[in-house]
């Protein structure tokens, strides 16, 4: 059976400051259902853009990208955003949640997208915001909430429209040690409990251990470094 | 295409002192718009009205030079007229110098036979002396009935110092039918030095946009009689004849006829219609109109920056979200559908607010306009131009920021420090 | 030690879109104001006092301006004749004219109606003024003859006034015979002989008279302690000078029953409806304006200031003073009036000596004069500017000034 996720010869370069960099360079990459995926390199490596690529923010120069039945490099732009909304969760280092609106507005926000009614949105944002353990701050806003209770926000406004893959970018960066911990036993909870596939970048070696595997990725070649348990 | 209107919303009252700021710049320059089209509308308004089956009959050379008193019979025999009346202007004053209105010196039977439809008589010599202060002694046009007018004209035929006064003039100096009111003449000073006395027996409302409320009729044979005794110094004469063209004749015909009667003098006339003898007024304010129009356009200009200016700002300080939105699935369109959104609420909200000040505030600024331009009013033709002209600029203005939160990349834009 | 003006002034130039389009609004704002003001300054300057000659008009009593007196020729006989005050030349002439003046239609040359002044003048009229009428094109009238000379600036705008072209008044055609420039509003005049006039116009009264007098001799003819006395007696205020007081008595003179006034005076009383109008507007206009530009320099402070919140966090963790950032702020802003008041200055600076016309409201007749900026009006002006920017940055200022610099540092 083919994998849920698949890369195949996907190139990528951008320039910048007037030079072109080769940032992927016909990379493959398989990601099974339910997989946990931590990968870690330097910066400029290609991760985010990897990252960006399966999420559909951004499409490859060359070569295919496939998430579940959808061939994401294939379909118009027009079709991108809308594809995004029901199959993926992005989960940022800065968190990236919209200030002026609430805890719970902001899990509804990608709900907005989906033909459920007011009151079901409601409904789905708060059980995500239940499963994120952050029912009692549902109506407060970013700037009243820690960064962990922001990164709690952001997750849940991840899996509100129960996506295929959860994309998430450096999720413990901006945060500390214990907090960190948390972040990473709720994505662990949400990939082991409920089955969610998970494609992490990281440069922090503790939270790439809750992985289940890591990918070392090095001006865009990858190399697998380990399953956890192998 | 969905779109999260509410987000619009909570940015407005997010920055609710900054969008206070450029809603009320808006409405400022809405306001300041429709007062000066106003202007240059109520300027037009007093020529459109004017009738085109009326005549003025004046000196070919001044509006100045009187024109012999015996001109009215020859007019009045002229081809195509149905009846004249003298209209001489007094320009007096009442108590001080700054206290002027427009007094016209008329024969009253023509005058009331010509002017039906143009005047109301709301006050009559039924009303009497006799009132206690706070009584409505004016009544509303509608209930201006021919019996009123008639015992009108047949008072003023009685009383030669009789005159008929508008309801501006009325209501500013607190006269009411009955009153003795004194006037000081500068063009015809009494001989004694003293005032002219006249005496209240009607008052009268507009009932078209080009009549001035702040206007008394007097007889021009009272004032005749003074300069003939020698009770009074000044010209003797018409300063203008008043025509009313006959049914069927054709105007310019009769203007015609008019001027070939006196194209020997002693006088020589130039006749016009009451249209055009109107329009000659307005086309001495010169460029009066082109200056308003233009400083009315700097307005609209310099705030429409403004707006564009506040509504880049908050698109730079949007930019961060926009990544987010486009993130999570939302459509292009929908996020900048959403910025131009916000900038037509509060530009129109600016422009309600200030077409609604322009709309209130016509009465107070047509009382404060009316020795320079009577009848001031806010059409809502005006106020629809204004309220438009504030949501085209909440369009363009919410276009610029558009186009870039559009153009950005959900990549860059997250990367991005609002 | 301020911060100095380099961060304000560097600050505007990051944001330069945003600070050019803030300066525009106070710069229309500027514009506007001085557009008007050197409008009404330039009307103003037609009627300025000039030169140091006592020069002085009989009118008939009451008459606010020209155009409404009447003097017979009876009156100005006995004028002439018998009033010590009027110069004498060295022939013994009295120094005086009887002149008429009537406003009189003429065509514009682009269309439309206006009322120009026709003055009919004696031979006199030449001497009594300083500086009088100077012929630049053609020749000057002939006495006795039906021929006309016009101000220069009507050459250019009325239909009719070139050398050689005819005016017709009434029923008699005058002829254009010069061209000529005079001082003040009197170059926009047109002068004939005063006599022909009056045939030619069926009015025969003059307007006024105009003379040179003696000061001391005004002095010595009236008691203007006896005139206030009386005054006084009537509930009256006392009048200031000796020509009001002789201008009381001449009025109840019962064969010449005048009123007299310095020219310089007449003359200044004469814009007051234009000037008036004029400055209602400028200040109407100004002020409404100035609102708008206030509101949108405020929206760009409060956006500038939102958007270095981390940056003042810094500055106060550094050491500075709440104070110093206030002022920092409104240097920024003031320097946003400044630009402001200069843009503005170069949009209206090319209508500067732009010629124009408009109706004096208080003859009645067309005036020709130009734009005038002066340098009052550019200093004021400024000023507007700078204070509307001041307004607008205060409040942004201030809440600068008031954060926490825990609270600012901790803003990305």
């Amino acid at each position: 059976m083919s994998e849920f996720i698949e890369l195949r010869g996907v190139s990528k370069s951008y320039s910048r400051g007037g030079e072109n960099l080769q940032v992927l360079d016909r990379l493959d990459l398989d990601i099974p259902r339910a997989d946990f995926v931590a990968m870690m390199g330097p910066s400029g490596s290609g991760k985010t853009t990897i990252l960006n690529v399966i999420g559909g923010l951004d499409r490859p120069d060359a070569g295919s990208v496939r998430v579940a039945d959808t061939m994401v490099s294939e379909i118009s732009s027009r079709t991108l955003p809308g594809w995004r909304a029901r199959h993926v969760g992005f989960v940022f280092q800065s968190f990236n949640l919209v200030p002026v609106l609430t805890a719970r507005e902001n899990v509804m926000l990608p709900l907005l997208l989906t033909p459920l009614s007011r009151a079901k949105r409601r409904e789905q944002a708060e059980f995500a915001l239940g499963i994120v353990g952050l029912t009692d701050r549902m109506n407060h806003r970013p700037s009243q909430l820690s960064g962990g209770q922001e990164q709690r926000v952001a997750i849940a406004r991840a899996i509100a429209t129960d996506p295929d893959v959860i994309v998430a970018d450096e999720p413990t960066g901006d945060l500390d040690r214990d907090t960190a911990n948390e972040i990473m036993a709720l994505l662990t909870r949400l990939n082991g409990e409920l089955g969610k596939t998970i494609v992490m970048v990281t440069h922090d070696q503790v939270a790439a251990e809750s992985a289940k595997r890591i990918l070392h990725l090095d001006k865009g070649v990858l190399v697998e470094s380990g399953r956890r348990g192998s | 295409m969905t779109t999260p209107w509410g987000l619009a919303l909570r940015h407005i009252r997010e920055h609710w002192f900054r969008n206070l700021l450029t809603v009320g710049a808006v409405a400022v320059a809405a306001f300041l718009f429709c007062f000066l089209v106003s202007l240059i509308v109520t300027l037009d308004s007093q020529v459109e009205e004017s009738s085109q089956n009326r005549l003025v009959v004046q000196s070919s050379v001044s509006l100045f030079v009187t024109l012999p008193i015996d001109y009215h019979p020859k007019i009045a025999e002229a081809p195509g007229v149905a009846e004249v009346t003298k209209w001489q202007w007094f320009g007096g004053y009442y108590q001080k110098p700054e206290n002027f209105f427009a007094q016209f010196g008329l024969d009253p039977e023509p005058f009331f036979r010509m002017y039906t439809d143009d005047i109301a008589i709301v006050a009559g010599p039924e009303m009497g002396t006799k009132a206690k202060p706070k009584e409505k002694l004016i009544t509303k046009a509608t209930d201006a009935t021919p019996e009123r007018r008639e015992a009108v004209l047949r008072a003023m035929l009685a009383e030669k110092r009789g005159v008929l006064i508008g309801k501006a003039v009325a209501e500013k100096f607190g006269w009411r039918v009955g009153d003795t009111i004194p006037l000081i003449g500068t063009i015809f000073p009494r001989a004694d030095g003293g005032s002219w006395e006249f005496q209240v027996i009607g008052i009268f409302e507009k009932r078209k946009a080009n009549v001035d409320e702040q206007t008394m009729f007097f007889r021009f044979d009272y004032l005749e009689e003074a300069l003939r005794q020698k009770a009074a110094n000044g010209p003797l004469g018409s300063g203008t004849y008043f025509v009313q063209v006959a049914r069927g004749a054709d105007p310019s015909t009769v203007i015609a006829g008019i001027d070939a009667l006196f194209a020997n003098g002693p006088q020589r006339t130039k006749t016009s219609t009451e249209a055009a003898f109107q329009q000659s007024f307005v086309s001495m304010l010169g460029n009066l109109p082109f200056f308003l129009g233009t400083i009315g356009g700097a307005v609209v200009f310099a705030v429409f920056f403004s707006v564009v200016n506040a509504m880049l700002i908050s698109g730079r300080q949007r930019l961060r979200e926009s990544g987010i939105l486009k993130a999570l699935g939302f459509r292009d369109r929908a996020i900048g559908a959403l910025i131009v959104y916000e900038s037509v609420l509060l530009t129109g909200g600016g422009g309600v607010i200030g077409v609604a000040l322009a709309f209130v505030l016509a009465e107070g600024l047509r009382k404060v306009l009316s020795n320079f331009f009577p009848n001031f009013i806010v059409e809502p033709r005006t106020m629809a131009l204004g309220l438009a002209i504030s949501l085209a600029i909440g369009v363009v203005a919410g276009i610029t920021p558009m186009v870039q939160l559009i153009r950005t990349k959900p990549t860059e834009a997250l990367r991005s420090v609002g | 030690m301020a911060l100095p003006i380099g961060y304000s002034w560097r600050n505007l130039l990051v944001r330069r879109v945003s600070t050019l389009f803030t300066a525009l609004g106070i710069a229309l704002t500027v514009a506007v104001f001085c557009g008007v003001f050197s409008l009404r300054n330039g009307f103003q300057q037609l009627y300025r006092p000039r030169g140091s000659l006592e020069l002085a008009l009989y009118l008939r009593p009451g008459a606010t301006s020209e155009g409404e007196s009447g003097i017979t020729r009876e009156q100005a006989n006995i004028l002439l004749k018998e009033r010590p005050e009027i110069v004498r030349d060295a022939a013994g002439e009295p120094m005086a004219a009887a002149e008429t003046y009537l406003a009189v239609y003429m065509k514009k040359l682009d269309g439309g109606l206006t009322n120009v002044p026709l003055r009919g003048v004696q031979p006199m009229s030449f001497r009594v003024h300083e500086v009088p009428p100077t012929i630049v094109e053609g020749r000057m009238l002939q006495w006795g003859a039906d021929e006309i000379i016009v101000g220069e600036p009507l050459t250019g705008r009325m239909q009719g006034c070139r050398v050689g072209e005819t005016v017709t008044l009434n029923l008699t055609p005058f002829r254009v015979v010069g061209v000529f420039t005079a001082p003040g509003a009197y170059g926009g005049e047109i002068w004939g002989d005063v006599e022909r006039m009056m045939e030619a116009l069926e009015r025969p009264a003059f307007q006024r008279v105009i003379a040179r007098i003696d000061p001391l001799a005004v002095e010595r003819e009236v008691d203007v302690a006896a005139v206030n006395e009386e005054r006084a007696a009537g509930g009256l205020a006392p009048l200031p000078t000796a020509l009001e007081a002789l201008s009381e008595e001449l009025r109840d003179d019962p064969r010449a029953p005048l009123q007299i006034l310095s020219e310089r005076e007449y003359l200044a009383k004469q814009t007051s409806f234009l000037s008036a109008g004029l400055l209602v507007l400028a200040l109407f206009l100004t002020v409404i304006m100035g609102v708008a530009a206030v509101l949108g320099a405020m929206n760009t402070m409060i956006a500038a200031v939102s958007a270095r919140t981390h940056e003042v966090g810094v500055l106060l963790a550094i050491g500075y003073r709440p104070r110093q950032v206030f002022g920092a702020f409104l240097v920024e802003s003031a320097l946003i009036g400044v630009v402001g008041g200069l843009l503005g200055l170069c949009i209206v600076a090319p209508f500067h000596g732009i010629e124009t016309g408009a109706t004096n409201w208080n003859t009645f007749t067309d005036v020709s004069f130009s734009f005038m900026l002066s340098p009052q009006i550019v200093g004021i002006a400024f000023g507007v500017a700078f204070i509307l920017g001041l307004v607008g940055g205060a409040l942004p200022a201030y809440s600068a000034a008031r954060l926490e610099p825990v609270d600012a540092l901790r803003i990305r």
